[in-house]
């Protein structure tokens, strides 16, 4: 029992933590209305690879300011500053990734007839 | 009767040298430097055989010759000449001559080549035309003789029976005859001539010569 | 044509046309490749223009918020995209590696694309290479080759019978020479050999002085041809002394060296020669000049004839009574030593010294002929 309840309560969590590691970042952002696929198209032109793109993005949330932000500082007359994240790195790194592939862009591509 | 040469040649020396050499032979030579003066003189006298130089002045030996042959003068004629090309020889023998002998020559050749020349004229390579009977004309005297005694006749006479045996067979005009017979200053007379062939007849037979009346007549071999 | 024209101007066209076309060669080459490249240069051009289209499509669908992004199907040509590590993105062109591995027959052109518009830092651009320029080029270049070829030909062919033409000239009037000078030395050899035989023939017991005399006579005449000749032969390189020389001695000593000859025509001879007339003269050239004028009056004359010499202070004039020259044939000699030209009326090298001579010295050459009635050469050296 204690095991259905272990498995249950993980397995909760693991889409839990999904979708919560999600509603961590996208939460706040759509209740901001915070465009974060246009914050993940600016981070796409200025660093084309994803490798990059995971780099800068991770560098960023664990210090966020507004020196070192891919928005101009017209985003924080609009916006908030975001406070650093208390995640650990793996989890924000994957959260990252999971950011990456939903923005992604590329994957729209098709050939015009 | 002499053999009668006529000599073209422009360079006096040799024209003496080749004159004193035939007449050694017993030829007798007309000599000429230039081509109208073997004009005159071939017109003139009666000439049995032309030796021809072709490159003299006035008219050249080839212009003298065809203007010769032109004529129906069939004299025979060898050319004397420097020229030694295929075509020059070639020239010559169309314009008709019977020989061509280079210079320079030696005069035992020149004689040789003419002693030929006058037998091919009485068509024989003998030195006499055997006539039958022991009678023979000597190509070389213009002379007749039975069983080698000569038979006397006056030069006309010879004249004609060398035409006729240099055309044996073949139709002699009127015209022929008194061309050859007559020189340039004689008048051709029938009676005379009537006379020179019953003589003729009379040493060599009647049958040998035979009339084609109101034409001429012919040598029968 | 002789053969070693014919050999020289084959050697000649050689050498020009291959030096030529070489040129030529060169020439096309460089500018073949000069303009392929400004052939394929235009294509990029194409190209270039193409990518820009492209890289504002890149921007609007990086901007777009649609669901499907429509890459542009280009009909001229087919591009891809990579980004910054050079990885491939997306395409017109297959993933094959085409930033590294570039096909023979395709043009590329490789844009910078920034900012990475999708990602995308390098837009390669390609096209098939239009041949059809270049081949148009070729084409017109080989027939253009082609026809130089031809009129460098045809050129070189008559420039090179230009050049040879000279010679051939030269060639021809030794050739015509030659053939007088072989006709002329044979009479007196015939008159030489004749007269020997018949001493040996007919000589016993005679004095023989007649044959002896021709054959004088004729080695005489043998000599003075060989004198002619060695004089046309050395004439160019030979070195005139030129010294005084007392030309009334020199006339009258050849009149006797000439006199059996005159002699046997039986000539009256007149002669007018003041006396030590000097001219400045080399020796061998007044020889020639005088012999010959001597030779040919005695050789024309008539039996019984007249030879006339006067020597003056300025002038040398030889009459005769011969045969003469028509006024046709007169002016011919004169032109035949410009020209090499065939005569059949046997003047032979004798007069052409004479001219040789007189054009030598500026000496004024003039003649005067009437045929049957005699010729008069004139010669004026002091004017």
């Amino acid at each position: 029992m204690g095991k259905i309840i272990l498995f249950l309560l993980l397995s909760m969590g693991v889409v839990a933590q999904e979708h919560k590691l999600k509603q961590d970042c996208l939460s706040c952002h759509k209740a901001q209305q915070i465009p974060s696929n246009l914050i993940y198209r600016r981070y796409l032109m200025k660093y084309s690879t994803d490798a990059r793109m995971k780099e800068s993005m991770f560098r960023y949330l664990k210090n966020p300011n507004k020196a070192s932000s891919i928005m101009p500082p017209q985003f924080f007359l609009k916006f908030p500053m975001k406070k650093p994240l208390l995640l650990n790195d793996d989890t924000l790194k994957q959260d990252i990734q999971r950011y990456l592939d939903r923005f992604d862009v590329r994957n729209k591509l098709v050939l015009q007839r | 009767m002499t053999v009668k040469i006529l000599l073209l040649e422009d360079d006096m020396q040799l024209n003496e040298t080749v004159k004193q050499f035939l007449e050694l032979k017993g030829f007798e030579v007309y000599e000429a430097y230039d081509g109208l003066k073997a004009e005159e003189i071939v017109y003139e006298k009666h000439i049995d055989l032309m030796l021809l130089d072709v490159k003299v002045p006035q008219v050249s030996g080839f212009d003298f010759l065809k203007n010769l042959r032109k004529d129906g003068k069939e004299i025979p004629a060898i050319f004397i000449t420097s020229l030694n090309s295929v075509e020059d020889v070639e020239k010559g023998f169309s314009l008709g001559c019977d020989d061509y002998i280079r210079k320079p020559f030696a005069l035992k050749e020149l004689h040789v080549r003419i002693e030929s020349l006058l037998k091919r004229s009485f068509g024989t390579h003998k030195d006499k035309v055997d006539l039958g009977d022991g009678l023979a004309f000597d190509i070389k005297e213009l002379s007749l003789t039975k069983n080698k005694e000569k038979i006397p006749l006056k030069t006309k006479e010879l004249k004609l029976l060398a035409l006729f045996l240099q055309h044996s067979n073949v139709l002699l005009d009127y015209a022929k005859i008194n061309e050859t017979l007559w020189e340039y200053d004689e008048e051709p007379s029938s009676g005379s001539l009537r006379t020179y062939i019953k003589r003729i007849r009379a040493s060599i037979g009647k049958e040998k010569i035979e009339t084609i009346k109101n034409v001429g007549y012919r040598f029968v071999n | 044509m002789l053969i070693s024209e014919k050999r020289s101007l084959v050697r000649f066209l050689l050498i020009y046309l291959l030096s030529t076309l070489l040129l030529f060669s060169l020439a096309s080459w460089i500018f073949y490749t000069s303009s392929e490249y400004h052939l394929l240069d235009s294509q990029r051009e194409v190209l270039k223009y193409e990518a820009e289209g492209i890289k504002s499509k890149l921007r609007e669908m990086h901007q777009s918020n649609d669901d499907i992004l429509y890459y542009p199907n280009n009909k001229n040509v087919k591009s891809a995209i990579y980004d910054l590590d050079k990885k491939y993105i997306f395409g017109t062109m297959k993933d094959e590696n085409n930033l590294k591995n570039r096909d023979k027959d395709t043009i590329y052109f490789e844009a910078k694309v920034e900012p990475y518009y999708l990602g995308a830092a390098f837009l390669l651009v390609s096209k098939t290479i239009d041949y059809e320029p270049i081949q148009n080029l070729q084409k017109s270049i080989l027939l253009f080759m082609l026809a130089a070829s031809v009129f460098f030909s045809i050129l070189g062919y008559y420039l090179g019978r230009l050049f040879i033409a000279p010679m051939r000239e030269s060639i021809e009037k030794m050739n015509h020479f030659i053939q007088d000078t072989t006709h002329e030395l044979n009479t007196p050899i015939s008159t030489i050999l004749t007269n020997v035989e018949l001493i040996e023939a007919f000589g016993e017991n005679k004095n023989n002085m007649n044959e002896l005399r021709r054959i004088e006579i004729a080695s005489k005449t043998l000599s003075r041809i060989y004198d002619d000749l060695t004089y046309l032969n050395l004439n160019h390189q030979y070195h005139r002394d030129i010294i005084k020389i007392n030309m009334s001695e020199l006339l009258k000593e050849r009149m006797t060296y000439f006199t059996s000859m005159a002699e046997t025509k039986k000539l009256k001879l007149i002669t007018n020669i003041s006396e030590n007339i000097m001219v400045y003269i080399d020796k061998n050239d007044a020889l020639r000049l005088v012999d010959n004028l001597l030779s040919n009056a005695i050789k024309y004359n008539k039996y019984n004839g007249i030879l006339e010499v006067t020597l003056t202070q300025k002038t040398l004039i030889v009459c005769d009574t011969g045969i003469g020259i028509k006024s046709v044939d007169l002016k011919q000699i004169m032109q035949r030593f410009k020209r090499a030209n065939k005569s059949e009326g046997g003047f032979g090298i004798g007069l052409h010294i004479v001219s040789q001579v007189c054009e030598n010295y500026k000496y004024d050459l003039s003649m005067k002929s009437e045929i049957n009635k005699g010729t008069e050469v004139h010669i004026l050296w002091v004017k």
